[in-house]
């Protein structure tokens, strides 16, 4: 029976039937480079080897380390998505986002969105 | 009877009045026991009772946004005083202090990354700089087919005497010379470590079929090489570079 779903430390790594991976950080989470490459190889598994787009909820995120931020930005996500859709909320999750996509500078082409259908509609236009 | 003497001989008024008063004076903790008549008195207590509450609240509130803002400030003036080490805390309340905090704590890891990548920069550029000097410190000038000269200039440490080796052997198997000129006119001091690696060099060029010529030795150079019982016997030496050349080119 083929995986649909991981649960990771800080997140919950999910392929959705639209052939969409749904990343959802997990509420108060920090995550660090371990958990980073935790949630790519996962992503990778469920993908089945194909690039796809992906939507990353990080509003429910507290903090992630420089060695997490530099390696979603790195060639491993590279190799995993296609289309990055960052959904944030509040502040922080905001700021974390920003961060991501101005300094990082992710090699993926990512966004950010503050509302989820947005998000999707988007992504929906990398499936093929 | 006037109005005053009315007031002041109600209990309920002056007790409303008493804790208008301990309210005014900043004691949000106060609360106003009700009769339980539900009259005009009780409903007075009641919502002033309800402003203690919310002014409490709002006290506890400032008071927890000025301990956060005092964290990120104290983060702040490590940074300026170049300690990185610190983090400011990131609350769960996704306040503006923890959007600061966590934007602060994420340029402090900027900060060092990028002064990582400037000492690294920075060990790149000397270590360049370093072999550059190195090469420069031993040329190896070609006179003709056969002779090249070696003039070294001063100071002669073992890392330095090893790259005169590896300089004068790779040279003359490139070169095929078969006489090397070592001129030591510009080396400032002569002591055992220069003349044994001097000898070494010599020794080693000999094993590839060349033969050593050692030029500028200058008085003082000869006699701490005589004083130090260094073997020269295998070693063509003349006091000038000048006489070293006129010697290679007539062999």
């Amino acid at each position: 029976m083929e995986q649909h779903e991981i649960r990771t430390r800080v997140a919950v790594v999910r392929l959705e039937p639209s052939g969409i991976l749904r990343v959802t950080m997990l509420p108060g989470s920090h995550e660090t480079l371990s958990d980073a490459q935790e949630n790519i190889r996962h992503c990778s598994t469920l993908a089945q080897g194909q690039r796809r787009p992906a939507l990353v909820d990080i509003r429910e995120m507290r903090a992630q380390d420089r060695d997490a931020r530099m390696f979603y930005g790195g060639p491993e996500a590279q190799q995993v998505g296609k289309a990055v859709a960052l959904l944030v909320g509040g502040r922080v999750s905001t700021m974390i986002g920003n961060f991501f996509v101005n300094v990082a500078q992710p090699a993926v082409l990512t966004k950010l969105f503050s509302s989820e259908t947005d998000a999707i509609s988007w992504l929906q236009g990398f499936l093929t | 009877m006037s109005a005053d003497s009315g007031a002041a001989a109600d209990p309920r008024i002056m007790e409303v009045q008493q804790f208008v008063a301990q309210l005014v004076a900043g004691n949000w903790s106060a609360r106003a026991t009700l009769s339980g008549d539900d009259d005009v008195f009780d409903h007075i207590l009641s919502d002033l009772n309800q402003l203690a509450t919310m002014l409490a609240a709002d006290q506890a509130a400032h008071e927890e946004a000025e301990r956060h803002a005092d964290e990120i400030i104290d983060v702040m003036m490590g940074v300026a005083s170049l300690d990185y080490s610190r983090r400011a805390p990131v609350g769960d309340d996704d306040s503006v202090f923890d959007a600061i905090a966590g934007g602060l704590n994420m340029l402090i890891d900027e900060l060092i990354a990028a002064q990582e990548a400037g000492l690294q920069l920075q060990a790149d550029v000397i270590q360049a700089q370093d072999a550059a000097l190195r090469e420069l410190s031993t040329p190896l000038i070609p006179i003709n087919d056969t002779v090249v000269v070696m003039p070294l200039i001063g100071a002669i440490d073992s890392q330095r005497a090893d790259q005169i080796m590896e300089s004068l052997l790779t040279g003359i198997l490139e070169t095929r010379a078969t006489i090397a000129i070592i001129d030591i006119t510009g080396v400032s001091v002569v002591d055992s470590q220069v003349a044994n690696a001097l000898v070494r060099s010599a020794r080693a060029v000999t094993l590839l079929g060349a033969q050593v010529v050692l030029t500028g030795i200058r008085p003082e150079v000869a006699q701490a090489l005589v004083g130090l019982g260094i073997d020269l016997r295998n070693i063509i030496t003349r006091s000038t570079l000048q006489a070293g050349i006129a010697y290679a080119l007539h062999r």
